[in-house]
């Protein structure tokens, strides 16, 4: 009887599925070890500036203020007694954002956002952040980065 | 002409189908085949390898010397310049990202290199091999060459006619603190 | 110049016939060089410069420099390690410069400068947020030929850009993708994207305005895979089921190695741009110009009817 080579070669044979499951089996191996792995490119820890900081007393800043702290990326506003932290970095694609008469204007790809950090013009799509701003012990006034809110309005009421 | 003398230089041996008949001079030997259009790699290959190089070395080496390479003022986190260009070959890129960055950044890119690696797949008619242009490939050519318009019209729209906060400029009119 | 054996000839450079064995006065120099004239005179021979250089030549390269015959010029692409990668017989077709205009030699060229000036350019690099913009600096003023070198750098890295580009419309123009090498255009398309990628990460380094704008807006394009993670999340899902990472943030996370562009995105990217990159482009290379021979050398019009 003749044996087809061709069609033995093609049809899952136990041979074939042997060597098939060891294979693969290697190769989910090796993918979950450079996986495990991938973790190494991760980074633990920051080296960036601490996401708080402080920015001194209320007093500070008049009323209808508008302060950018540069090397922190923050601008500071104030409205009547409500103190705001607005993020600089844009929501397109994360260029910093510089002060204009009417809100914030983007250079890279020309968003524009009003005085509260909402979009008024393309192409992003998403308001600026606003960060937590509490008092500290002191009296100073202190701006934690590392709570953001995506909606406006996030004021500390000076009493 | 006559023969004169029949001399058996190559003996036949009468077991065998097969015996040397003849030496000719040739540069190769060719049995059933016609005349191909093969020449020797050296010098015709080497030659012209040489001279490319040579051509390329020498345009590189005086672009270098008589356009040195451009050098920015040092990065600055807080002040972004305006416009922000990314260089050339990304400004189409960039041009797409100022509509919308997830489709121009990543989804459009992603799915024109998906396709162009999937051209062969698809186009699987075997003509026109081995000619520009061929005229039973026009269709394939047109799209392509769409294609190629397109990148070419995205990066000059980006390098002349966008300018301060990514605005349409035209080139005669583009503010003079943008070069 | 063609080889053949030098066979030892002439006198002994030394005098003093072996026949004659009265007490010698010679120093111990002469009497070695004694020695080694009488069990191996062919060495005085082999040091002659023409021998030598001769034999030198020959065990280095085994063919002629200038081969004549169709044998020699075969062989002087066999016996070749940097030409065995070429045929030793090409179709006519192929060497018309307006078909090919040596576009993807001339990017392997590129590739060639690139990485010449690129090691060369490390010699006085560092990779340091501090350091690297001075280090440009130098370059262009106290460093001799600093500026032709970045210069070489920066033409041959556009040019490369440009010719990979040409080729890959050479490419489709003259149909060349099609059956059998339409793996070998897979990793052309694949080359052309490590070829961008290279350039990306190439340009932070100067730490220039260019260059920190232009990582920052790529970081932020790779932080829009958020979009993908995102809509996942608002697909009707299992009760209790892990919502999927944001990936754009990953992305960026990894490629940054922090929040924003810094001495640790710096570093990462000249790893990048001096080590990993080029070496798996390298293998990428390799890999196409094996598959070029393996598919029946470059196209040409014999494969298809018209």
């Amino acid at each position: 009887m003749a044996v087809n080579y061709d069609q033995e070669k093609q049809d899952l044979t136990r041979r074939n599925f042997l060597s098939l499951a060891a294979n693969g089996l290697i190769g989910a191996g090796l993918l979950g070890a450079a996986a495990v792995f991938g973790k190494f490119f991760w980074p633990n820890v920051s080296y960036g500036p601490p996401s708080k900081f402080s920015i001194g007393k209320p007093t500070n800043f008049g009323d209808g203020a508008k302060l950018n702290i540069a090397d922190q990326k923050v601008s500071i506003i104030r409205h009547g007694d409500k103190i705001g932290a607005i993020s600089m970095v844009c929501q397109h694609l994360g260029c910093t954002v510089a002060a204009s008469p009417t809100g914030y204007d983007c250079p890279c790809h020309g968003s524009k956002y009003d005085d509260k950090g909402n979009v008024t013009h393309g192409p992003a799509l998403v308001s600026l952040f606003w960060f937590d701003v509490h008092p500290t012990p002191s009296g100073d006034l202190e701006v934690d980065k590392s709570k953001k809110f995506s909606d406006p309005d996030h004021y500390y009421t000076v009493t | 002409m006559k023969r004169i003398r029949e001399e058996e230089i190559f003996p036949r041996n009468p077991n065998k189908t097969y015996g040397l008949m003849e030496l000719v001079k040739g540069s190769s030997t060719r049995v059933d085949r016609g005349p191909d259009d093969m020449v020797s790699s050296w010098p015709h290959l080497l030659i012209r390898e040489a001279a490319l190089f040579a051509a390329c070395f020498a345009v590189i080496l005086a672009l270098s010397v008589f356009k040195p390479a451009p050098l920015e003022l040092e990065a600055n986190p807080q002040k972004p310049p305006n416009p922000a260009k990314a260089p050339w070959y990304f400004l189409g890129l960039q041009e797409l990202v100022a509509y919308d960055a997830f489709w121009g950044g990543l989804g459009i890119p992603g799915l024109v290199v998906i396709g162009l690696m999937a051209i062969p797949y698809l186009d699987r008619h075997h003509s026109g091999i081995g000619r520009w242009f061929a005229k039973s490939r026009r269709m394939a050519c047109t799209l392509w060459t769409g294609y190629v318009v397109i990148v070419i019209v995205l990066i000059i729209i980006g390098q002349y006619f966008r300018g301060p906060n990514w605005a349409w400029y035209t080139p005669w009119n583009m503010p003079p603190e943008v070069q | 110049m063609s080889v053949k054996e030098l066979r030892p000839s002439g006198p002994p450079p030394s005098s003093g016939g072996s026949g004659s064995r009265r007490p010698s006065t010679d120093g111990p120099l002469t009497k070695l060089s004694k020695a080694i004239y009488r069990q191996a005179p062919e060495v005085w021979d082999n040091l002659r410069p023409l021998a030598l250089f001769h034999n030198i030549y020959k065990s280095v390269y085994r063919t002629t420099a200038f081969p004549k015959t169709e044998r020699e010029r075969s062989e002087a692409f066999f016996n070749s390690f940097l030409l065995h990668i070429q045929p030793a017989k090409i179709e006519k077709h192929a060497l018309r410069f307006t078909y090919t205009f040596g576009l993807g030699l001339l990017s392997t060229y590129l590739f060639l400068l690139l990485t010449i000036s690129g090691l060369l350019l490390m010699f006085v690099y560092v990779p340091s947020v501090q350091d690297a913009y001075g280090r440009m600096q130098d370059l262009h003023s106290s460093v001799s030929f600093g500026y032709i070198l970045r210069g070489m750098h920066f033409w041959s890295a556009n040019a490369m850009i440009a010719v990979v580009f040409f080729h890959m419309c050479r490419v489709f123009y003259t149909g060349a993708y099609k059956a059998p090498r339409e793996f070998n255009w897979v990793i052309g398309v694949i080359l052309m994207v490590l070829t961008l990628i290279l350039g990306f990460t190439g340009y932070l380094l100067p730490w220039d305005q260019l260059a920190f704008w232009a990582i920052t807006v790529g970081a932020g394009i790779a932080g829009k895979a958020n979009w993908i993670s995102d809509n996942l999340n608002s697909l009707p899902h299992p009760p209790g089921a892990p919502p999927v990472p944001p990936l754009g943030d990953l992305t960026r996370w990894a490629l940054l190695g922090s929040d924003t562009v810094g001495q640790e995105a710096l570093i990462r990217f000249y790893v990048l741009h001096v080590a990993i990159l080029p070496v798996i482009i390298t293998l990428f290379i390799v890999y196409h110009m094996w598959r070029i021979r393996k598919d029946g050398g470059i196209s040409s019009p014999k494969e298809s009817p018209e």
